[in-house]
């Protein structure tokens, strides 16, 4: 543990990190002012429907009508009364189509497609059974800012904690050679030992910077968008929609997410991710000791699976690109709709969850392998 | 200058070296590749290139209103190819579509849809449209007046321009093209940024993680040792620069767009925006060359800078990831972005860019990374050893 806490303070006695860590508050407070067209918008729904509940019913409507006239509560009052139970008869047929007719030149790519929409299927039948299209998240503005708040402002937070968290790491693990205290620390076997505690120190430190980038602007972002009564309703409601490949379908979840659980559930699925691009890093900060080579490897690496996975897809090599889906980089990708089917992004429920689940498990044995071949070679500064 | 080798050298180090020309290829295939591949994107857009590059060979840069007249006769006999090429679809004339005037009715609707695409895709379709688009905007010139928000946001000397670039002779300069050419060099101004800051980030920390300060402040050129050290790394960002626009300009005229160098850019026959300068297609290609190699040094030099007050890799890297997100994925592509057209300063903005402002900001760019890098020359006299 003293080890672990010497390693921490390496990073903590980091200004450019701090520096950094500054500057990418800063700019998401810039992001969270771009949004500033839908705020207003959407502050004004959650006002006028606030105490009404999340359920669209009679109470809902009438609480709704007693809200003083305005433009805007007529507008809200008109998308409330044409709320229907989108899930009752929503056929998946078009969808499967359309997916399977892209990967049909491979019958895997294409049977694992069906298999997803089969499971799909009876996800529709549960929220049709549970109502949660008739929930009003808040109103007809829900998709903008639903992906605003994911597919802009998490994706920034996500990218800049796995970034931060990749440097972290390969700081720590550099650092004895550029200490020029490597030929020291590492001459015994006890201290070989250290790159596991440094390892550990990373690991711990990657979630914790992504944690604090979270938190803090997801408190500014609060303080400017009203979602006090917003955060049980669920993110299936008919007004959130999700769009992949130019087709709108509604936001279908692998489980019964209101808006609080789904965005713990983002965060917490962001924090094991950043641990993923973190051990990515520990396998090239152990493997390459110049740190700006394994920066470089790493960056590669990152950039090489996505330029892989493009690959498949032009070339239609679907199974291929189906592995390749699970990669860290694809997660990252498409974080504005993790835990639903994400269309040709998935091709077996809640991937986002086993991509995760798979990097680390692969990483982890990546490092440990790495880690083991660190403590045997010989010492070269 | 035996020194300045050296230094040269230890930039270009092989491993950093094979790293760049891997991210830049993944990058390419990735981005800017697509728009070699679809070079003038879709079926109306090739038309309308091909026709620009035939009517340049045939009657020079710009169409001159007696030369107007033999485009009709040009429109007449597309529409008699069409004709003809009708008559290999028996579909078509089961479905009543005999002519062009038939086909133009039955397009109107969706019955048919099918049909209408094939026919559209299979004919000259293409090219009779695009004729007759370029018709009616040469018969009928843009009336900036008529744009209220667009005209009104400029002072009264910037509408007198707009207005002057209205009785500028009609250009054949394509929207494909300039549309092809203003993702490129988006794409390759970005690239250059971000090669540029991975060549020179680690060029000094390397220096002080090897600790030859004190060797190389006690040898006989001194402390000016940093001089030859910003020189090596600001040629080599102009020579990273150099190289990236080579070899982005391969593919790019192997496209034929210098077939239409000779064009203005302004009051084209086709829907090309409103330039700030007369300048022709040619002449504007190599401001934006100039302005990508401005721009590398430009970042080359902050970059050194960073570089310099960095104890280590890392810390360099952090630092390194603030200019890699405002200079690579904001400031480079913007600052090439319809550079010296009357456009918004981005998509939604309330204001536009005013003459001149995309060479003001590589100007300032550049001066700044002259001021950081002499202020680090000036530091270095009287730092500690």
């Amino acid at each position: 543990m003293r080890l672990l806490r010497y390693e921490w303070s390496k990073l903590a006695r980091l200004p450019a990190l701090w520096g950094v860590l500054a500057l990418c508050l800063v700019f998401n407070c810039l992001l969270i002012g771009s949004g500033g067209r839908w705020r207003w918008e959407w502050n004004e729904a959650a006002a006028m429907t606030g105490r009404l509940g999340q359920r669209v019913d009679t109470g809902f409507l009438d609480g709704l009508r007693q809200q003083p006239q305005s433009e805007y509560r007529d507008y809200l009052l008109s998308a409330a009364e044409g709320m229907t139970d989108i899930y009752a008869d929503y056929d998946l047929r078009p969808l499967v189509d359309y997916y399977t007719g892209y990967v049909k030149s491979s019958p895997k790519a294409a049977a694992l497609t069906e298999r997803k929409y089969e499971q799909l299927a009876e996800r529709v039948a549960h929220l049709s059974e549970t109502g949660a299209a008739m929930d009003w998240y808040s109103g007809p503005i829900t998709h903008n800012v639903h992906q605003f708040l994911y597919g802009v402002l998490m994706r920034a937070v996500l990218t800049e904690g796995a970034v931060l968290g990749m440097l972290s790491m390969l700081f720590l693990l550099g650092y004895e050679n550029q200490q020029r205290t490597a030929a020291g620390v590492y001459a015994s076997r006890t201290g070989r030992k250290l790159c596991r505690w440094k390892v550990l120190a990373g690991l711990t430190w990657a979630p914790a910077i992504y944690l604090l980038l979270a938190a803090v602007t997801l408190v500014v972002f609060l303080l400017f968008w009203d979602w006090s009564g917003v955060w049980g309703g669920s993110v299936s409601g008919q007004f959130n929609y999700a769009i992949d490949m130019l087709v709108r379908r509604p936001f279908f979840t692998w489980a019964d997410f209101n808006a609080g659980g789904y965005l713990a559930a983002v965060v917490g699925l962001g924090g094991l991710l950043t641990v993923v691009f973190a051990l990515l890093a520990a396998v090239c900060g152990t493997l390459v000791p110049n740190v700006y080579l394994s920066a470089l490897v790493l960056t590669l690496l990152l950039c090489g699976g996505a330029a892989a996975q493009t690959f498949c897809a032009q070339t239609g090599l679907w199974m291929g690109y189906a592995l390749l889906t699970f990669q860290p980089v694809s997660v990252w990708l498409y974080v504005n709709g993790w835990f639903t089917e994400l269309g040709l992004n998935a091709f077996v429920p809640w991937q986002e969850s086993m991509g995760t689940g798979l990097s680390l498990a692969i990483c982890g044995v990546g490092t440990a392998l790495a880690l083991r071949r660190f403590g045997r070679k010989d010492i070269s500064t | 200058m035996s020194l300045f080798w050296q230094e040269l050298k230890k930039i270009w180090h092989p491993g950093i070296f094979v790293g760049i020309v891997l991210l830049g290829l993944i990058y390419y295939y990735m981005f800017p590749g697509f728009y070699i591949e679809h070079f003038s994107n879709g079926p109306s857009a090739r038309a309308e290139f091909d026709l620009s590059v035939e009517w340049v060979a045939q009657y020079g840069p710009t169409l001159e209103p007696e030369e107007r007249a033999e485009l009709d006769s040009r429109l007449a006999e597309e529409v008699a190819i069409f004709d003809r090429q009708l008559e290999g679809v028996p579909e078509a004339a089961a479905a009543g579509i005999t002519d062009y005037a038939s086909f133009r009715t039955a397009d109107q609707t969706e019955e048919n849809a099918r049909l209408t695409w094939d026919i559209r895709n299979g004919t000259n379709c293409y090219t009779i449209s695009a004729i007759q688009q370029m018709l009616e905007r040469y018969d009928d010139p843009r009336d900036y007046l008529r744009q209220h928000d667009y005209f009104e946001s400029y002072t009264a000397k910037e509408q007198e321009q707009m207005l002057a670039v209205n009785s500028w002779p009609g250009s054949f300069l394509s929207r494909s093209v300039m549309d092809s050419t203003d993702y490129y060099f988006k794409y390759l101004a970005q690239w250059t940024a971000i090669s540029v800051i991975l060549l020179l980030s680690p060029t000094l920390v390397r220096d002080r993680l090897r600790r030859t300060r004190s060797l190389q402040w006690s040898g006989r050129r001194g402390r000016r040792v940093l001089h030859t050290q910003l020189a090596a790394g600001l040629v080599s960002a102009l020579l990273l620069s150099v190289v990236n626009v080579t070899v982005y300009a391969i593919p790019f005229l192997a496209q034929g767009p210098l077939a239409l160098k000779d064009c203005p850019l302004g009051n084209s026959v086709w829907a090309v925006g409103t330039p700030w300068f007369n300048w022709t297609y040619g002449q504007y290609l190599a401001v934006l060359t100039g302005m990508v190699l401005a721009l590398g040094i430009g970042i080359g030099a902050v970059t050194l800078f960073l570089s310099r007050f960095s104890n280590n890799y890392v810390s360099m890297l952090l630092k390194a990831f603030p200019p890699f997100v405002t200079m690579g994925g904001f400031f480079a592509t913007w600052v090439v972005h319809y550079a010296f057209f009357f456009h918004a300063a981005w998509d939604g903005a309330d204001f536009f860019v005013s003459k001149g402002a995309e060479a003001v900001c590589v100007t300032v760019l550049l001066i700044a990374g002259a001021a950081l890098t002499g202020w680090s020359c000036v530091k270095q006299r009287k730092l500690e050893c």
